[in-house]
C-alpha cells in the first residue's frame, strides 16, 4: 500500500523531470537555430557586400551595367547606382524567421504529444493505484467479514459448552450462531461469485421464476439476522409474479440488495427495510427501500463498482466487502435487467430499483 | 472495591457485543456496550469503568484513535484490544497506542476471561499498592503514583508513562529485593503481550535516564546479572 503510493509519487517526479528536460531541450534548439540562422544571415550579407564592392570597382572601370549584373546576379542597378537586391536581403531575413518558426511549430507539436502521453500514463497509474487501494481495503474487509461472525459463532458455541444453559438461552445462542453463519455464507458466496465473474464462468440459465416466492424464500432465510439486529423487513407484493430469470442469479441479487439495506439501517433507531414488487407492462419492478444512512446522489453509480466501500476501512461505517452490489449489477445487466440506486442524500435512506423482464417477454 | 467491576465493550458487531456481555455478566462483571468509537470514547472517559474491551475497526472513530485520545487525556483505564486485525504489526500498534493487552478474533472464551481478570488484577494491584504508598522518594527524586508526576533531584519535572509507573511501583514495593524480569513482565504486562524481556530492560533504561544522576553508574536501579533488577531508595553503588 505504502509502496504503491511511493511508486506513484516517484512516477510523478519522473514525469515532471521528463517534461522539464524536453522543454529545456526544445528551448535550446530554438536558441541554437536562431543563432545559427543569424550567422548564416550575416555570412550571406557579407557575401553580398563583397559582390557589391567588386561590382562598384568594375563599374568605375567602365564595365557596362548589363555585364556586371550578369556576373553578380545579387546586384541590381538603380537610378542611385549599384545596390544589393532588396528581395534577396529580405529572403535572407525571412529564412532566419522561417527556421525558428519551423522548430517552434515542430517543438510545440512534440510537446503537445508528450503532454498527452503523460496524461494518459498518469491516469492509468492513478486508476491502478486506486484499484490497489481498494483491493487492500477489500482484503481488510473480507478479513473482518469472515473473522467477526466466526468469533461470534465460537463465542456462542463455547458459551453453550461452558455453561449449562436453559432451553430459552440455548435457543437464543443458537439463533445468534445461525445468524453469524448466514453472514459468513453470504460473504463466502460473494467472494466465489466474484471470482467466477472474473473468470467469466458464471453461466446463466434463464427460466420462468416466481419472483415473489423467491423473495419470500430469501427473506425467510434472513429471519435470524433480521431478528438479532432488531430491524423490520416487510415485503409488499402481488401473490405471485413470473419473470424470466436465472434463479441463482436473481436470488443472489435479492439477497445482496436486502443485505445491503440491512447494513444501511445498522445502528439506526427503528430501522426498516421494505421490498416492493410491482408488475409493469414488460418489466417487473422490484424495489428495496430502507430508512438508513443513504448516500450522496453523486456516488450512485460508484456504489456498483467492484470493491467500492465508502470511507476508510479502519472506520468501518458500513459492513460488507464491497462486492454485493457489484455482483448484483453485473448479474442484472447480464440478465437484460436494470439495477439503479437512488437516495436524496446522506441520512435520508435509499432505494435500489430493479427492472426485470417479465416471463414470456 | 466490593462492587462488581464495570466493563465497557466498544464493538459494532451486535452478536459479538451481546455475547461477550452475557458471558462477562455471568462471571459477575457489570457490562455496558458502545456500538461506535466516538460513543465508546465518551463512555470510557466518564470514569465509570475499570476496563475497556475495544474493537479496532469501528464506525465514527477507530479503536487506535479512541485509545490514543484516552491516554492523551491522561486516562489510564486499562484497554484490551479485541479485533480481527491479528498481524504482529497490528498488535504492536495497539500496544504503542497505550493498549494493555491484545486478543485477536476469533478468540477462545476462556482466554478472553483469563485476560480480563489478569488485567483487572494488575490494575487493582497498582491501585491498592498506590493507596498504601502514594508517593515514593529516593535520592532527592520523587514520584507520585496517583498522578504519574515525578521530579528528579535536579528539579526537572517528569511525566511517567503508565508502564514506567507500574515498574517503579513494583520495584519500590519490593525495595531491596531482586525482582526477576519474568515477574516484571507477568505483573506489569501479563505474560505474552510482549515477545521479549528486552522490553523490561528498555524501560529500566528510561527510568535510569529520568532519575539517576549518572545512568551508567546507577545508585537506585541495580541490574542483578541474569536475573532482574533491585531497587534501593537510599542509593547504594
Amino acid at each position: 500500500m505504502q509502496a504503491s503510493l511511493a511508486n506513484a509519487r516517484r512516477l510523478q517526479v519522473a514525469f515532471v523531470v521528463l517534461l522539464v528536460v524536453c522543454v529545456a531541450q526544445l528551448g535550446w534548439w530554438l536558441v541554437d537555430q536562431w543563432l545559427d540562422a543569424a550567422e548564416a544571415n550575416a555570412r550571406a550579407r557579407a557575401g553580398y557586400e563583397k559582390s557589391l564592392r567588386a561590382a562598384r570597382t568594375l563599374s568605375e572601370q567602365g564595365f557596362p551595367s548589363e555585364a556586371i549584373t550578369e556576373m553578380f546576379p545579387e546586384i541590381v542597378v538603380t537610378p542611385e547606382g549599384l545596390t544589393i537586391d532588396a528581395e534577396l536581403l529580405q529572403a535572407a531575413d525571412d529564412e532566419r524567421w522561417s527556421r525558428v518558426n519551423q522548430y517552434a511549430w515542430e517543438g510545440g507539436f512534440f510537446l503537445v504529444v508528450l503532454l498527452a502521453a503523460i496524461g494518459v500514463l498518469r491516469s492509468a497509474v492513478r486508476s491502478e493505484t486506486r484499484l490497489r487501494r481498494r483491493q487492500h481495503n477489500f482484503v481488510t474487509a473480507v478479513t473482518h467479514e469472515l473473522k467477526s461472525p466466526l468469533a461470534a459463532m465460537r463465542l456462542a458455541a463455547e458459551t453453550m459448552v461452558m455453561r449449562d444453559e436453559d432451553a430459552e438461552a440455548r435457543q437464543r445462542l443458537t439463533r445468534r450462531l445461525l445468524s453469524s453463519l448466514d453472514r459468513m455464507e453470504s460473504t463466502v458466496s460473494n467472494v466465489l461469485d466474484t471470482a467466477r465473474i472474473d473468470e467469466d464462468k458464471l453461466p446463466l440459465a434463464p427460466d420462468d421464476v416466481d419472483v415473489v416466492a423467491l423473495i419470500r424464500d430469501v427473506v425467510e432465510s434472513m429471519a435470524n439476522t433480521v431478528e438479532s439486529r432488531g430491524v423490520t423487513l416487510h415485503v409488499e407484493s402481488p401473490d405471485h409474479l413470473d419473470v424470466l430469470a436465472d434463479v441463482h442469479a436473481l436470488t443472489a441479487i435479492v439477497r445482496n440488495l436486502i443485505d445491503n439495506a440491512l447494513g444501511a439501517v445498522a445502528g439506526i433507531e427503528q430501522g426498516a427495510v421494505t421490498v416492493n414488487v410491482d408488475e409493469g407492462p414488460r418489466y417487473a419492478t422490484i424495489e428495496v427501500r430502507d430508512n438508513g444512512r443513504g448516500f450522496d446522489p453523486a456516488v450512485a453509480d460508484r456504489l456498483f463498482e467492484k470493491f467500492y466501500r465508502p470511507g476508510d476501512e479502519m472506520r468501518r461505517e458500513v459492513r460488507g466487502t464491497g462486492l454485493g452490489l457489484y455482483i448484483a449489477r453485473y448479474l442484472a445487466t447480464s440478465s437484460d435487467a436494470e439495477l439503479t440506486a437512488h437516495s436524496e442524500g446522506p441520512g435520508t435512506g435509499a432505494t435500489f430499483r430493479l427492472a426485470w423482464p417479465l416471463a414470456g417477454s | 472495591m466490593s462492587n462488581a467491576p464495570r466493563i465497557l465493550i466498544v464493538e459494532d458487531e451486535p452478536a459479538l457485543a451481546i455475547g461477550i456481555q452475557e458471558v462477562l455478566a455471568h462471571e459477575g462483571y457489570s457490562v455496558d456496550i458502545a456500538a461506535d468509537g466516538a460513543t465508546g470514547l465518551d463512555a470510557a472517559s466518564s470514569g465509570n469503568y475499570e476496563l475497556v474491551i475495544l474493537d479496532v475497526m469501528l464506525p465514527r472513530m477507530d479503536g487506535y484513535t479512541v485509545c490514543r485520545e484516552l491516554r492523551q487525556g491522561g486516562n489510564t483505564i486499562p484497554v484490551l484490544f479485541l479485533t480481527a486485525k491479528g498481524e504482529p504489526a497490528d498488535r504492536i500498534r495497539g500496544l504503542e497506542e497505550g493498549g494493555d493487552d491484545y486478543v485477536s478474533k476469533p478468540f477462545h472464551l476462556k482466554e478472553l476471561l483469563l485476560r480480563v481478570s489478569a488485567i483487572l488484577r494488575r490494575h487493582r494491584w497498582y491501585g491498592g499498592s498506590t493507596l498504601r504508598q502514594p508517593v515514593v522518594r529516593f535520592g532527592g527524586n520523587e514520584v507520585d503514583f496517583r498522578t504519574y508526576q515525578g521530579r528528579s533531584a535536579d528539579g526537572t519535572a517528569h511525566e511517567l508513562t503508565h508502564k514506567e509507573a507500574m515498574i517503579l511501583r513494583l520495584l519500590a514495593e519490593r525495595e531491596g529485593e531482586v525482582v526477576s524480569r519474568d515477574d516484571i513482565l507477568d505483573i506489569v504486562w501479563g505474560h505474552d503481550a510482549f515477545p521479549s524481556s528486552r522490553t523490561v530492560d528498555n524501560f529500566i533504561l528510561r527510568l535510569r535516564r529520568r532519575f539517576e544522576e549518572d545512568p551508567h553508574e546507577p545508585r537506585h536501579f541495580h541490574t542483578v546479572h541474569r536475573v532482574g533488577y533491585r531497587f534501593t531508595a537510599s542509593g547504594t553503588a
